[in-house]
């Protein structure tokens, strides 16, 4: 007994580790770890005796990422700090990620990275022939949805990212180059344009935004919405980054407008846009799109870029205005 | 290898202690081999053929022992220049504007600074003589896996007691309760306050600070800087007694000294006691003329700081204490004003240059203690989005820790085994982030 006590520890430890390596998850958790992989094939027994020092690491490191075990423990811990979210509303109660934060009613925000004063000048805005600009600078949650952060974060926790984009507009703007202050077009207090588990807008946010938008491809005065049953909201990025799964719902909208003719339009996007949030099937009722990341954005000369664009009436460039003025505004300077 | 590392804490350590308990726990020769060649393994793993490091101390502090072939000057000369070469060159090549040489850039041995001043410790140790260790013992004391990285700062006699005996079950239980109470200190609570500090380590170009984020920033730091470095001295200590070591004790509540001076007798203990015994001591230490003790004071602060990093930053660090310290004495502070409060205030502001990138960062943070506009202060809102119901408990922690009562837990099995498993849900939901000490 006294010698089972005595490696206990030893079982303890190592039992988390072999638990790890019998049984893995098939869906582990935010893996931002990436495996060096050195064409390195060998089993563990083997790497420890090599000299692929870095390779054994990785690979020790990795089957406790993946393991069951971690997933499980993460799992419970959120499930844990979600009923104490859902049960009082002091604090954001968020234990493990340190991406997010959590609202007085668990409404899910993202965290800013950097946040500063912006003020990008001689950048190249001019489009070529008549292809025109539109700028989507989506603004954070916490800065349109304020009244939904803990008090005591209130005051002191947003960035002043509007100040930024006002600069932006009256130093760019022009009758070709569009840029929407969605601040303006999200003012109203009263609704919600994100979704409650997710730091992307919501079906209204989305329609509010494209009948803008619109609005400028289609020369038209003002597009209005009409309400129309509900639909869920996708709370992916909880799911994601917070492990939890909820079900909330949204009301839906439909634009009324009927479009005359179809605009080709060439979209340099961010995750606004993705399949979940804005449906390729809806914005074809209206363009002819191609979509590109602004990952995949190729450097090119200056006088190449036209070639890029130049078959499209617009290019809509969208993007998270934490993102847009810490890096992405930098693709436009000269 | 990191200790808080998933490779070390669920693979390398578990696999070491089953071997070591069924096999080598009762056979003093075996066990010297096999930790021996744990911790070289141990160290290799993480640095390579750096490991050739460790084996170059070992030979010289032994071949000086066995021919006294050099002067004592010579051999501490010697033993340093490993040190010298990988902390200190680049200040050479910097000042004489050339490259520092890309191996010395991108390769540092992790924990050089301990296991050098550990084999100087070693020659000069008085008990040294009371046996003549072999090569491959010395190899193993300079080795020893639990203190390798960062200290504590072990002495031949601990060695020695240890080798010599195997622990019981109260120590395993013990240690267990020390490793568990050290990955708490470091994924609970310094992690949590690093997502705070790293804010302002990783921001370049800060222009203003206000009073707020200053305060927040400056209290983060000087709890992380605890709770991470005495965390890791637990889990050490902890492993220690599973080998059955009796590892010193490095901090032993040091925010809570009413003076430099006695914070210096509580805090990184056994680095204080080498520069004591090896630098002040030998300079005359305070048996000597008044102006000479000042002196030899100045002089130890300037090596401590030295010791951290040759940078501007840290030589206003050691300036910092030497300078408390010497108006202490003037005044008889500790006598005339003592308190507790006054002292952790100034500790914390002397944490500044500790972790600032340069000069400037030191000056913004200092203004921003006088800054109360919190409008253009961009740091702010980075900083409070953090603040969330584990950086309260965190921070109530922290507070509470700074309580003078005196009590004792005596760990029982449950207790000890509850705890480790708290323990390794708290590591297992976290990412590992590095020591801070380790790049000393």
């Amino acid at each position: 007994m006294t010698f089972f006590k005595k490696i206990l520890p030893a079982v303890l430890l190592g039992a988390i580790f072999l638990f790890s390596t019998m049984f893995s998850s098939p869906n582990p958790y935010s893996i931002n770890k990436i495996q060096d992989n050195l064409g390195e094939t060998r089993s563990i027994s083997e790497l420890v005796f090599s000299t692929n020092r870095l390779e054994l690491k990785n690979k020790l490191e990795l089957i406790i990422y993946n393991s069951q075990i971690r997933n499980f423990i993460l799992k419970n811990i959120a499930e844990f700090s979600w009923t104490l979210q859902e049960s009082s509303r002091l604090f954001d109660y968020q234990f493990f990620n340190t991406e997010i934060f959590y609202g007085k009613n668990g409404e899910l925000f993202p965290k800013y990275s950097y946040c500063n004063n912006y003020n990008y000048q001689n950048l190249i805005l001019e489009p070529y022939g008549n292809t025109e600009f539109i700028f989507l600078v989506l603004p954070m949650k916490q800065e349109i949805e304020n009244s939904k952060i803990h008090s005591y974060q209130k005051t002191y926790s947003i960035c002043k990212n509007s100040k930024n984009l006002n600069l932006f507009i009256s130093q760019y703007q022009n009758e070709k180059v569009h840029i929407l202050n969605i601040y303006s077009l999200f003012s109203d207090e009263s609704k919600a344009y994100y979704e409650y588990g997710d730091t992307h807008w919501n079906e209204f946010g989305v329609k509010t935004v494209i009948s803008k938008v619109l609005e400028i491809t289609h020369s038209q005065k003002a597009i209005s919405l009409k309400r129309e049953g509900y639909k869920k909201e996708n709370n992916l990025v909880l799911s994601r980054l917070g492990l939890v799964e909820i079900e909330t719902f949204q009301d839906n909208y439909i634009l009324e407008f009927q479009p005359t003719e179809i605009k080709s339009v060439l979209i340099i996007r961010d995750s606004f846009f993705n399949e979940s949030y804005v449906s390729i099937n809806f914005l074809n009722n209206f363009y002819d799109i191609d979509f590109i990341t602004w990952d995949n954005i190729p450097n090119m000369e200056a006088e190449q870029i036209p070639n890029f664009y130049k078959d499209y009436d617009f290019v809509i460039f969208e993007s998270s205005i934490d993102s847009f003025f810490e890096s992405r505004i930098l693709k436009f300077s000269n | 290898m990191l200790l808080t590392s998933y490779p070390f804490l669920f693979f390398l350590l578990p696999v070491t202690l089953f071997i070591y308990f069924v096999f080598f726990e009762n056979k003093k020769h075996y066990k010297l081999i096999y930790l021996g060649a744990i911790s070289a393994y141990f160290y290799f793993i993480d640095n390579g053929i750096l490991l050739l490091i460790l084996i170059f101390l070992t030979l010289v502090t032994k071949f000086q022992i066995d021919k006294k072939f050099f002067n004592n000057y010579l051999f501490v000369s010697l033993i340093l220049f490993p040190l010298i070469v990988f902390k200190y060159s680049y200040t050479f090549f910097e000042f004489y504007g050339l490259p520092t040489p890309d191996y010395i850039e991108n390769n540092f041995p992790i924990g050089l600074s301990f296991f050098t001043f550990q084999a100087i410790a070693y020659y000069f140790d008085s008990n040294r003589n009371k046996n003549n260790e072999s090569s491959f013992e010395i190899f193993t004391f300079l080795a020893f896996f639990p203190q390798l990285l960062a200290g504590p700062i072990v002495d031949i006699n601990t060695f020695r007691n240890g080798m010599g005996k195997s622990a019981t079950q109260q120590e395993i239980i013990m240690g267990v309760h020390r490793i568990s109470i050290g990955l708490l200190k470091k994924f609970l609570i310094a992690d949590t306050l690093s997502e705070v500090t790293l804010i302002f380590s990783n921001t370049h170009e800060i222009i203003n600070l206000s009073f707020l984020s200053s305060l927040i920033i400056i209290l983060s730091y000087t709890f992380q800087i605890y709770y991470d470095f005495s965390g890791y001295c637990d889990i050490a200590i902890g492993l220690g007694m599973f080998f059955g070591f009796k590892l010193p004790e490095n901090f032993t509540k040091p925010y809570t000294s009413k003076s430099f001076k006695e914070f210096w007798q509580k805090w990184h203990i056994t680095l204080s006691n080498f520069f004591k015994n090896y630098v002040y001591i030998p300079l005359g230490g305070s048996k000597t003329t008044t102006l000479k003790t000042y002196r030899n004071l100045w002089i130890t602060f300037l090596c401590t700081a030295l010791w951290h990093g040759s940078s501007l930053p840290f030589l206003l660090w050691g300036f910092l204490h030497g300078f408390f310290m010497t108006i202490e004495r003037l005044l008889n502070f500790s006598k005339v004003f003592s308190n507790r409060f006054i002292t952790f205030t100034l500790i914390a502001l002397s944490w500044v240059p500790f972790f600032s990138k340069d000069l400037s960062d030191v000056r913004t943070i200092y203004f921003g203690l006088l800054n109360f506009n919190f409008n253009d202060d961009y740091l702010l809102p980075l900083i409070v989005q953090n603040i969330n119901f584990k950086f309260l408990v965190v921070s109530i922690i922290c507070v509470l820790s700074l309580n003078t009562w005196k009590y004792k837990f005596n760990p029982n099995f449950w207790s000890s085994y509850a705890l480790l498993l708290f323990a390794i849900v708290v590591v297992i939901s976290s990412s590992v982030d590095p020591f801070i000490y380790f790049k000393f």
